[in-house]
């Protein structure tokens, strides 16, 4: 296959080099009232973002993307970045995809918006979607755009704003429509988000239930075969005047499951071999963003019982809700090829914001939208640069 | 006796079309060819099983590109309406091997669309509905989401069957006056009409 690369001015941001082989102009537009649902086979592309965006290139993403539409979505299909203009392009992920969208409603429904609906379709963007720094490729089924994300670091009178690369797409999932986000900051932090919006289910429509986002994250930092994962906690039991930072190995070496505490700050690190130019060994770290957390107690539903698993790579271990039998075989997840998987939620509790009104029938109607609620996570680098990533 | 498996398939594609400078990036489209094969092959396993009993329908065909040697693997998702049973067979496609296959039950999976076509056709021709959208004849198309939809209760008439749901809409705009409707494919009965109440 070939590869294309060109450099482009984006919407007259300088500076950043996109090869986007798949590329096309937008075309088949949405109409009012009425969305195109997509559906395209063989979309992906490439792009390198540097950054700063404008100014002379110090740190850079290179970006796979794939479009599996019916199916997970926007997929995160590679991921390398670069901590200098002269290093060497480090691998940080292989794979990233939303493997199930549970929805679980508080009268007891159950509903699993990508394992069992396998008809929704990515939407296609137009220019209003995109912004004003964006665009859309593959027909309008991926929207990518750079971001302001506010100040990166300060010091006094010296300061250097945030820059996001940030590549999303709409899953349109009958009544209700998933935003999928993925950003890819110039400091090396990888943003993972879902936004749940659209019309609340009809019958349903005043009923809270949980939009719980279920990651497969195939991270392979540098050398794949040589990954360890670590639970990091903070502990200040009651009565001690002290905190501590405890590093152990993810449930002791072998596949399984990890609670969040909100108390611990709980994080997952996952360390390579290699070392940054302090003799450290380099690392990603993944903090949730939380709103809180839920667990449900129905048959089939043990995969909620735990906010973070960890397995070892297999390819044909897809599906999040099979996490307990995978983990079930215990296998060694020490300096070896790992997945993680995670689960982010928002939980919404429907309100007169959502366009919720009684109708002449006496029935509950709807006529606006749940504005969208996110969940999601980051993955942060962790001593992968030897110093402070875009300081002079 | 298998039912539908001759349907067209519900497959997943995903493709990389940018050749990469680290890894080989595996074919990731299903040819014809590799889609009857993948079928056949997890169609000889669960009969090898023993598993094709009553109506089973092949509900999906996912495959997942890997960069490590360039391999490919699909997974063929099955349903069985005895047990309520969900069957997953992972295919290695470049060794045409089957490496697994999974029963699993009350596993919520995709509608064929011949379920999708019986539950519309069952909904249609209940009197309360029919009556119902008899209001929108003659103006324009109405159009229907399908979901599957299941319950952890119990007693739930709906717990551990193939229940499906269905909202009328014309575009993007559900009907004012049109049921909130499910169908119980298990036992091919409709329910329909019950009313939403307010929130705090």
């Amino acid at each position: 296959m070939s590869r294309f690369r060109s450099a482009v001015c984006l919407l007259g941001v300088a500076a950043a080099v996109i090869a986007l082989p798949g590329d096309t102009s937008p075309r088949g537009a949405a109409q009012p009232g009425r969305p195109d649902l997509g559906g395209r086979a063989g979309l992906g592309g490439e792009i390198i973002q540097e950054y700063p965006v404008g100014g002379a290139m110090q740190t850079a993403w290179k970006v796979r993307y794939a479009v599996s539409s019916p199916g997970s979505g926007l997929v995160i299909a590679g991921a390398w970045f670069k901590t200098t203009p002269q290093a060497d392009w480090l691998k940080v992920l292989e794979n990233v995809r939303l493997s199930e969208i549970f929805v679980p409603y508080n009268n007891g429904s159950r509903i699993y918006d990508v394992g069992a609906q396998g008809n929704y379709r990515l939407l296609r963007h137009t220019a209003e979607d995109a912004g004003p720094t964006g665009r859309v490729h593959e027909g309008g089924l991926v929207v990518q755009e750079i971001r302001d994300a506010g100040v990166l670091w300060k010091y006094y009178d010296k300061v250097r704003r945030a820059q996001d690369l940030v590549l999303w797409s709409t899953l349109g999932a009958g009544n209700y429509n998933y935003l999928m986000e993925y950003s890819f900051r110039g400091d090396g932090t990888i943003g993972c988000r879902l936004g749940s919006t659209g019309r609340n289910l009809p019958g349903h429509e005043t009923t809270g239930h949980m939009h719980h986002a279920c990651w497969r994250i195939d991270v392979d930092l540098d050398d794949a075969e040589h990954n360890t994962v670590y639970l990091v906690k903070r502990q200040e039991p009651k009565g001690m005047r002290q905190a501590t930072d405890v590093v152990t190995l993810f449930n002791g070496g072998v596949e399984g499951g990890a609670a969040w505490s909100p108390q611990e700050f709980t994080r997952l690190r996952v360390q390579a071999r290699r070392k940054n130019g302090q003799g450290k060994p380099i690392a990603y770290e993944l903090i949730p963003h939380r709103q809180g957390t839920a667990r449900h107690w129905g048959g089939g539903e043990e995969f909620t019982h735990y906010d973070f698993w960890v397995t070892p790579y297999r390819g044909n271990e897809q599906h999040y809700i099979q996490l307990p039998r995978f983990a079930a075989q215990k296998r060694k997840i020490v300096d070896t090829d790992v997945v993680i998987w995670h689960v982010s939620s928002a939980y919404h509790l429907p309100r007169d914001e959502d366009g919720l009104f009684l109708g002449p029938n006496g029935r509950v109607q709807v006529r606006g939208v749940a504005l969208a609620t996110w969940c999601g996570f980051d993955l942060r680098p962790r001593n992968v640069f030897d110093k402070s990533p875009l300081y002079p | 006796m298998v039912k539908s498996l001759s349907i067209p398939l519900c497959f997943v594609v995903i493709s990389l079309l940018a050749a990469g400078d680290e890894a080989a990036q595996a074919p990731a489209e299903l040819t014809a060819a590799e889609r009857t094969a993948a079928r056949a092959l997890a169609e000889q396993a669960l009969k090898a099983r023993d598993l094709l009993r009553g109506k089973v329908y092949l509900t999906r065909i996912e495959v997942f590109p890997d960069s490590r040697g360039a391999k490919r693997h699909a997974i063929v998702t099955h349903y069985r309406y005895d047990g309520d049973l969900g069957i997953r067979t992972a295919i290695d496609l470049d060794r045409k091997e089957v490496t697994a296959v999974e029963t699993i039950p009350h596993l919520p999976t995709s509608l064929a669309p011949e379920e999708v076509a019986e539950a519309d056709r069952l909904a249609r021709a209940d009197p309360v509905v029919a009556r119902a959208l008899a209001r929108y004849a003659g103006m324009g198309k109405i159009e229907v989401d399908a979901v599957i939809v299941s319950t952890v209760i119990p007693d739930d008439p709906r717990f551990h069957h193939r229940t499906v749901r269905l909202a009328f809409r014309r575009g993007r705009e559900y009907l004012l006056y049109a049921p909130f409707v499910e169908v119980d494919l298990t036992t091919g009965t409709v329910r329909a009409d019950r009313i939403a109440t307010g929130h705090d």
